[in-house]
């Protein structure tokens, strides 16, 4: 079966998931991809992103313990599972493959 | 200082709108992202960022789904599903609660229409806003101040030729209505229509349908509705084509219009044509000193009112004689229909408006009363559900589910009622119409028609539903499920309060019935003056019949359809043809009388039968008489104040009617000719040896009325064999005058009627649940050897009482409404107690037959099977 399909951002934050392993919950995502990608991005853009996800079976999560600088609630934490990563690997092939075509010549 | 936490307002938005799963997630990451900027940014700007991140998450997949899988959704589903199963259950007083509240709807629904199409008179007219017409008021000493419409043609032309930057355009037109004959290849019709100007098309937007607006250029040509064009010409397209007018001229047909809406100012006007074919030979339209016109103008956008009146006020005055002051004024087309009634020159609330206000507020009586029913019904039957909501509340409902549940079963109820009001009200409409004398369509198309009547429906169920959803919700748990719950006493005080208030109403309602009806009898068995039956009234249209009296007189009598003729310049059935300018020995000379003035000839007393009680008829054997005798009214004695009048002397300049000098010969009883509502007119009759417009033929009783109407038009088709046969009949014309207030009449029973049946279904609903829980008790009593009339006599009184109270509660009110209703009449009945007596004894009637049959049914119960239950 053809996994779903995996949207750029997405891939993003599945790979930000992956590699936080075990810590990857929403502000400590959107902060590591702010630091990554040198720009600002929306808290609502990577829930939308991780609910899509966890729909599709890419990730799953469990709430973790009370934090008193959330206000007194749990942190919710994504960790990918194994069709999140054989998606991810997919992807990934795909992409190499592409760019192992590219004729070297035209760049001289 | 800003409180250093995140902002609340926004976090409760959140919360209100986000799916509850992802409430913990995404707000804790609110907070942690917040906290850790405020270290190192200004608090606003974390504000600004939380409210920003807050407010993205308005999308799709974050929102709450009502529709699903809220707990909201399942809740109302629940409710609703409740609602359903308890209008099963109890069939009988859901069907009298729909019943109830269905013709509540419609009558109000009905009534809405109503005052709508009253409210959006001539609104059809694209230039609504601009049309005027010109008014005047006139000041005559001594006597009230008189406002009209009727002006002179001359006025018209002067506002035209110097007023053309005060009004775009000026059109002189007939001041009433004109009757003629058209005819298309022998087919002769009737018909009503303006004489107007030729702009008058355009400041009317007359919608054509074929033809143009601009086609009353020429003196001989015409525009007819469509209607009109139907009837002569079938399908045929009639432009081009000519028609014959008045029998003799022929017209060209330039257009066609779509006939005007029956809530406009030219409702039936089934033509129009040129004013100057109407003056063509006698008049002119320089003309200053015969009132015969109206003035329509039509103002610019920007026109100040108030500076055109200024302007035109004075431009009557040179030329009155006489004295008194004639004053005038515009008057805009948005006042025409409902705001333009005078009093002594004051403008004042009008009679239409006042009906419509009457009408409205009977409207919303009767909708409260359907209300009623439904609050009496659920209140008292809440000891039923008592154990329902015992069980509710220690499960843990809450007050407001309760009330919310309740008044979504009133709102059902509310909204399965306005569907079969939907449909009856198709069904019903023609027939209103017919009763109110309307053309009104259901405007299914217009959303805000749907708006207001879905409005009005979820504020009616909200309205019948709160105080029982109130009520019911506050009962008290622990009361409920031992099974000790009672109403009150006092908790059926409400219940009598609210059925005396029915009964008020309809009682009042009934009450006015009666008075209406019986007023309307009482003026139509007024004497009249003259013979109204068997007497048919002919115009001569066209000069044919002029000079023929004494042929025709011969050759009718010769048909033995007739037993005597007579002619005179006016009708019998209006009182049109108006002077002053009389003096007389003993006058006080500010004081200056108008009296209704009509030539007539030697046979016009015979013909009429009018009864002299003074003197003596105009004979023809006193050669004296011609221009020098008149005979007065009752009426007009009075007013000149003469014990005896027959040998007084008159005097009156006026050379059209008489010599200066002129005798009283005889005094007639007062002829009801105008409005038989008011006083008689008084009336002065001139005699005359000249032919006049109007005869009148006196039928010969002894034939039938189509035998010797058949007669009477062959010896016309024999003297005057291209004259139209043209007649009406008197006392079918009199009957005319009574419409408007039969229709009142009408109106009015119809509402009484459904406000008494309304009334007796929350009644007879009252009677069942009662006489259901009393079951018992009657088995008890009737054990113990209480008798059937006995038993009915205990179940009935508790329902007479209210009824009662409400018969005496409506008399003042009764009372106070039809006095001034009445007083609008000069000739009127007294309100006496026995309307009153009467209209209490029918409610107390209806009531007590409505409340019998539940008793009755209770009280035949074998007491075996109401005892052996337990």
């Amino acid at each position: 079966m053809k996994p779903p399909s995996l949207g750029e951002f997405e891939e993003l934050v599945l790979l930000m998931v992956a590699a936080l392993h075990d810590e990857a919950y929403g502000v400590a995502i959107l902060e590591s991809l702010e630091t990554k990608l040198d720009k600002k991005v929306n808290i609502s853009a990577i829930h939308v992103a991780l609910k899509r996800m966890e729909e599709k079976g890419f990730v799953k999560s469990r709430f973790g313990g009370i934090t008193s600088d959330r206000g007194g609630r749990r942190k919710k934490f994504y960790v990918i599972t194994a069709f999140g990563k054989q998606a991810l690997d997919q992807q990934y092939s795909i992409r190499t493959e592409i760019y192992q075509q590219i004729p070297e010549i035209s760049f001289n | 200082m800003l409180s250093s936490n995140p902002p609340k307002i926004a976090q409760k938005l959140l919360e209100w709108f986000i799916k509850d799963e992802l409430v913990e997630e995404v707000l804790g990451d609110l907070d942690e992202k917040y906290y850790s900027s405020i270290k190192n940014k200004s608090t606003t700007r974390a504000k600004l960022n939380y409210w920003y991140q807050v407010l993205h998450y308005l999308r799709p997949f974050a929102i709450k789904n009502y529709w699903s899988n809220s707990n909201f959704n399942n809740m109302h589903l629940h409710h609703f599903k409740i609602g359903f199963r308890s209008l099963n259950k109890n069939k009988g007083y859901s069907f009298l609660n729909i019943l109830g509240l269905t013709l509540g709807m419609t009558i109000a629904l009905f009534i809405g229409l109503w005052v709508h199409d009253e409210l959006s008179f001539n609104k059809s007219f694209n230039n609504y806003e601009n049309i005027a017409k010109v008014m005047r008021v006139q000041h005559n000493d001594g006597q009230e101040v008189e406002v009209g419409s009727v002006m002179p043609p001359g006025l018209g032309t002067h506002l035209r030729e110097n007023f053309s930057s005060q009004f775009e355009h000026v059109v002189i037109a007939r001041s009433r209505p004109e009757e003629v004959i058209l005819s298309n290849e022998g087919d002769n019709f009737t018909e009503t229509g303006l004489f107007l100007q030729k702009d008058g098309p355009e400041l009317f937007s007359v919608n054509m349908l074929s033809g143009s607006r601009a086609g009353l250029t020429d003196i001989n040509s015409i525009l007819i509705s469509h209607k009109l064009a139907q009837k002569l010409f079938d399908d045929e397209d009639p432009v081009g084509k000519t028609i014959k007018y008045n029998g003799s001229q022929e017209l060209a047909v330039n257009g066609v219009y779509e006939d005007f809406p029956t809530n406009s100012a030219l409702k039936g006007y089934d033509f129009l044509a040129p004013f100057e074919l109407y003056i063509d030979g006698w008049s002119d339209v320089t003309v200053w000193d015969n009132y015969f016109t109206q003035i329509f103008v039509l103002l610019p956008d920007n026109a100040n009112l108030a500076n055109t009146n200024e302007l035109i006020k004075d431009l009557l005055q040179p030329h009155v004689s006489g004295p008194g002051e004639r004053l005038l004024f515009v008057e805009p087309m948005k006042n025409w229909h409902l705001f333009s009634e005078y009093e002594n020159g004051e403008k004042v609330l009008s009679q239409r408006l006042k009906f419509v206000w009457i009408i409205g507020l009977v409207g919303v009586f009767v909708l409260a009363l359907a209300c009623i029913n439904f609050i009496n019904l659920s209140t008292a039957r809440s000891e039923k559900r008592a154990l329902e909501i015992g069980v509710r509340k220690s499960v843990g409902s809450r007050k407001g589910q309760l009330i919310h549940q309740f008044l979504i079963e009133s709102l059902i109820i509310a909204f399965i009622s306005f569907g079969i009001t939907i449909i009856l009200s198709i069904v019903l409409l023609p027939a209103f119409n017919g009763l109110a004398g309307k053309n009104i369509q259901l405007p299914f198309y217009e959303p805000l028609f749907w708006l207001i009547s879905l409005g009005t429906t979820m504020l009616t169920g909200i309205i019948a539903g709160a105080y029982p959803a109130f009520y019911l919700s506050s009962i008290s748990p622990i009361k409920s499920l031992k099974g000790d719950y009672k109403t009150s006493r006092s908790a059926s005080l409400p219940r009598k309060i609210l059925v005396i208030f029915q009964f008020t109403i309809s009682i009042t309602l009934i009450c006015g019935t009666l008075v209406i009806y019986n007023q309307i009898q009482f003026v139509k068995s007024r004497p009249v003056g003259y013979g109204k039956t068997n007497l048919v009234t002919l115009q001569k249209r066209t000069s044919e019949l002029y000079g023929k009296y004494d042929v025709l007189q011969a050759e009718f009598e010769k048909s033995g359809a007739v037993e005597s003729i007579g002619e005179a310049s006016y009708p019998l059935t209006n009182t049109l043809g108006n002077n002053d300018g009389f003096d007389w020995e003993g006058k006080d000379p500010s004081f200056d009388p108008s009296f209704n003035t009509v030539k007539v000839n030697y046979d016009y007393g015979k013909v009429v039968q009018w009864e002299i009680i003074e003197g003596r008829d105009f004979s023809r054997d006193i050669r004296g008489d011609v221009r020098k005798s008149v005979i007065i009214t009752e009426a007009a004695k009075e007013i000149m104040g003469f014990d005896e009048a027959v040998g007084k002397q008159l005097k009156f300049n006026n050379d059209f009617y008489s010599d200066p000098e002129i005798t009283i010969v005889g005094v007639v009883k007062d002829m009801v000719k105008g409005n038989p509502f008011e006083k008689a007119k008084p009336a002065i009759m001139f005699l005359t040896e000249r032919p006049l417009y109007w005869m009148f033929l006196r039928l010969n009783s002894d034939l039938s009325t189509a035998e010797a109407i058949t007669r009477v038009e062959n010896v016309i088709r024999e003297v005057a064999p291209n004259a139209p046969f043209d007649y009406s009949f008197v006392d079918e014309e009199y009957d005319q005058k009574f419409r408007s207030e039969e229709r009142v009449g009408s109106l009015i029973t119809m509402f009484s009627i459904l406000a008494i049946v309304i009334s007796c279904l929350g009644l007879f609903g009252l009677a069942s649940f009662v006489a259901e829980k009393r079951t018992k008790e009657i088995g008890i009593r009737k054990t113990l050897g209480a008798s059937t009339s006995s038993l009915w006599g205990l179940l009935s009184k508790d329902f007479v009482s209210p009824v009662l109270i409400a018969s005496i509660l409506s008399i003042p009110f009764a009372y106070y409404l039809l006095d001034i209703w009445l007083t609008k009449f000069e000739y009127a009945i007294h309100i006496s107690w026995w309307y009153f007596v009467i209209t209490s004894g029918v409610a107390l009637l209806v009531a007590i037959i409505t409340v019998s049959y539940q008793a009755l049914k209770a009280a035949l119960l074998n007491p075996v099977n109401s005892l052996k239950s337990e």
